[in-house]
């Protein structure tokens, strides 16, 4: 009996929340193995600094999931912060230009949560909307044009600083991991939230904010996306209102590579940022091997199936008699 | 009588759906400090009414009185903050969260915006303690059993200070052990000053719990009575308004050669060494506590659970199911003790819900004969009695009739083997004994019918030879006048011929 129940531990805690760190470490030790290049500082600063971007807005993007939508505006939330940026450094200078990017977010946070809320729409339809309408907003906004800001080299702060070594997208996404890990795990908040995505309706009974809750983790996602942004236009001093396509795809991909439930309820910030780094050490890894980025996303995809099929396939018994 | 004090009381309440006078004039009265049930058949208003206390729904006309003061509840919650919280059949939780978290949602300790953990597993355990239950605050609640969910309902409503606890068929899914801790529960609860509102269909319980019954019959109160001062069969035949031949037991006339032979089923974690026969003719009961494995035990049979292996034997035979579309190609039909998560398509047609597993026989070419699609309907429909329109949605139906639906679904394969899971949970007692009729008939037609069921009465009422479980094994055959509530209950207590295993 007492056998059992170790197996059924250690079986849950692999093939459960915790997979994410089993498949960290075999596909890191492989790459490890075959690019030993990835290994020196440079090239793992390198893996960091490219995970920062899917990280943060991964970060913001668990809380969405966790609450059973997702936000597929993150994207052009991203890139009209881009160039909310970049149009007003020239004129107000890069704090209040960044100030009013975040600002420009939140709104587009609050009327996602206001559509689902209040319209009663699905959140992947309500932002599948959102995304064209704020993409659309953002061409207006700059004509279509890319905007440049190559002379405002100040900007380059954001993606060249280093503190103790430590390059500053690091930094943000550590800290904006352990803003969002103390919303999640120690605010009334985060218990709000997981009840809201576990079971919308009981939680209501339960007098929940669920609303508010809902309209405050959409906030979370745009915010995210807008520092990912500010990191952007710091990386390219440019700002086009059309990037940012896949941004939202690979921000949900690893939400749910790292373990965050899509069925809502159970979200996992550790596994995102895990995952995101993953994501970033496949990238650096094939090209130190000489793969061209196609097969990057091949791979990844291949990888996002095979997790997701480990974690069906391996789950004890038990536990799957509890989910039906 | 000594005049009671009125903690809630209904006047003249009246709720009107589309097509329906779900309640009529109700008017209750509830004494503080009481144990009450309320009793009636399925559609008889009495969840309506529940929902209306509880403020899920709002009367259309009437009022209701707390304390003897006017109270308008918006929402549920509204009721809540004034001490009545209702326990749904289906459980409000948040599967996600830990225990405690669903007891203290509404009322997280802490300081501002942060959550106190300590302090919330802290009150919790108190809680529990003060309840007299064992439970750990910190599982997640997807996690526990359905009579541990059920507790934590009751804790969640004693953590909202509740002076009223209402119970919506609280039993329906707890085995005989679950119930009476159940019930020893709900009377300490009652002694510590909690007023309970019981809802059920067993009539067995509410006379065992209650201190006073209400029957609901067709949206109007038909009578309340002190529960010593009346019997199960006045209260049934009020009820239905007509009297119901309760308890006869059924007895196959012609049993026939062996149809279908189960031989070494083991399924790690659930069963093990299990054999049987079906014959023909035959209502084979399965019985057995809750845990026992008899229902994963039909559900391999089925080949919903693929680990394990068993051997199967139809007319001698062997035959291999790995599938349920296998096993219905054997003639082996399923009904699910799940209706709402695995048996009704709830926003499909009853029709369409009842021809579902033969439609590739109703084909026409590419499309399906609608000719033939609704006479397959309407005879069933007519032969069970089933009150509903071809095209109405099945969420819409009651749990009887959907019921129906389901063994209709299962019975047009034409199947030779029939496995009936649970056949009357959740559904009123005329539906119940009708729905026992006519697997009797089915039997009697040369089906051979298993039935597993948690409901000892009606398993001593249908089956010809019942097969015991105990922790996933067989504890043997009883036949007979040897079946009945004690011997059977002795075996699923682990006392194979009378020594303790």
């Amino acid at each position: 009996m007492k056998n059992k129940i170790n197996v059924y531990t250690v079986s849950r805690f692999v093939t459960g929340k915790y997979f994410i760190f089993v498949l960290f470490a075999v596909v890191s030790a492989f790459f490890a193995m075959l690019a030993p290049a990835l290994c020196t500082p440079d090239s793992l600063r390198n893996v960091l600094v490219s995970a920062a971007l899917t990280a943060i807005s991964g970060c913001g993007m668990t809380f969405a999931i966790t609450l059973g939508g997702f936000d597929l505006s993150a994207g052009s939330i991203m890139a009209l912060s881009t160039c909310v940026i970049a149009s007003m450094i020239p004129e107000a200078g890069i704090p209040l230009a960044i100030l009013s990017a975040f600002a420009v977010s939140v709104l587009a946070g609050v009327i996602n949560g206001l559509i689902i809320t209040k319209l009663r729409i699905q959140t992947f339809v309500a932002t599948l909307a959102t995304q064209v309408i704020i993409k659309g907003l953002g061409l207006i906004y700059t004509g279509g044009l890319s905007i440049s800001v190559f002379g405002y080299t100040r900007m380059k702060v954001f993606s060249n600083a280093q503190i103790l070594g430590i390059p500053l997208p690091v930094i943000l996404t550590a800290a904006v991991f352990l803003v969002c890990q103390f919303l999640y795990s120690q605010c009334k908040f985060g218990v709000y939230l997981r009840a809201s995505g576990s079971n919308r309706k009981a939680a209501e009974l339960s007098a929940v904010p669920v609303e508010k809750v809902t309209i405050c983790a959409f906030v979370m996602t745009a915010v995210t996306a807008c520092m990912s942004g500010v990191i952007t236009v710091s990386q390219v001093l440019t700002a086009n209102a059309s990037t940012g396509g896949s941004f939202a795809l690979n921000a949900i991909t690893v939400v749910v590579l790292g373990g965050t439930s899509l069925s809502g309820g159970s979200g996992f910030l550790g596994g995102t940022v895990i995952a995101a780094v993953l994501i970033s050490i496949i990238e650096n890894g094939l090209i130190l091997l000489g793969y061209s980025d196609d097969i990057q996303r091949l791979v990844i995809g291949l990888i996002l199936i095979a997790s997701l099929t480990v974690k069906t396939f391996m789950t004890p018994l038990a536990e799957k008699e509890v989910a039906e | 009588m000594m005049e009671r004090e009125v903690i809630l009381e209904a006047r003249e309440i009246s709720k009107v759906f589309p097509g329906v006078r779900a309640l009529d004039k109700v008017n209750l009265k509830i004494y503080k400090g009481e144990i009450h049930s309320i009793i009636g058949e399925n559609g008889a208003g009495k969840s309506t009414l529940m929902k209306i206390f509880s403020g899920a729904y709002q009367p259309d006309a009437g009022i209701l009185l707390v304390d003897g003061k006017p109270a308008v509840f918006k929402r549920v919650y509204d009721a809540i903050r004034n001490g009545i919280s209702i326990i749904f059949q289906e459980f409000n939780l948040m599967p996600e969260l830990t225990a405690a978290e669903n007891i203290f949602i509404s009322d997280l300790p802490g300081k501002g915006m942060l959550v106190d953990k300590r302090a919330l597993i802290k009150r919790a355990e108190e809680l529990f303690d003060s309840m007299g239950i064992n439970l750990d605050p910190h599982m997640l609640t997807k996690e526990l059993s359905v009579s541990q969910c059920q507790l934590l309902e009751i804790a969640r409503a004693i953590g909202n200070q509740s002076r009223i606890i209402i119970m919506d068929e609280p039993t329906a899914a707890l085995n005989n052990e679950e119930s009476r801790l159940l019930f020893d529960l709900i009377r300490r609860l009652n002694r510590q000053g909690t007023t309970i509102l019981y809802i059920s269909h067993r009539m067995k319980e509410v006379f065992e719990i209650s201190d006073r019954i209400t029957v609901l019959r067709d949206g109007q109160l038909a009578v309340t009575v002190n529960a010593d001062e009346t019997d199960q069969e006045t209260m049934v035949k009020t009820m239905v308004g007509r009297a119901i031949e309760m308890g006869e037991k059924l007895r196959g006339s012609s049993i026939g050669e062996v149809v279908y032979s189960v031989r070494d089923a083991v399924v790690p974690g659930m069963f093990r060494d299990v054999s049987f026969d079906v014959r023909k003719g035959e209502i084979l009961g399965v019985a057995g506590l809750m845990g026992c494995g008899n229902i994963e035990l039909m559900k391999k049979l089925y080949g919903l659970i693929l680990e394990g292996s068993c051997r199967q034997k139809l007319y001698g035979k062997e035959i291999t199911v790995d599938s349920p579309g296998t096993a219905m190609n054997y003639g082996i039909a399923f009904v699910t003790d799940d209706r709402k998560n695995s048996g009704n398509l709830n926003k499909v047609s009853a029709k369409e819900n009842a021809v579902l597993s033969i439609l590739t026989r109703l084909k026409k070419r590419f499309l399906i004969d609608t000719r033939k699609e609704r006479q397959s309907f309407e005879q069933y429909v007519e032969r069970f009695q089933i009150k509903c329109q071809e095209d109405q949605l099945m969420v819409n139906l009651s749990g009887g009739n959907q019921q129906k639906i389901l063994v209709s679904r299962a019975l047009m394969t034409d199947c030779r083997v029939l496995i009936l899971l649970e056949p009357t949970r959740g559904i009123d007692v005329g539906a119940k004994s009708q729905m026992h009729q006519i697997i009797h008939e089915f039997a009697e037609s040369g089906l051979a019918v298993i039935v597993v069921s948690s409901d000892l009465p009606e398993v001593i009422k249908l089956s010809d030879r019942v097969m015991v479980m105990c922790n996933g094994e067989s504890m043997g055959f009883l036949e007979g006048e040897d079946i009945n509530e004690d011997s059977i209950m002795l075996k699923a207590a682990g006392f194979k011929d009378g020594s303790v295993r």
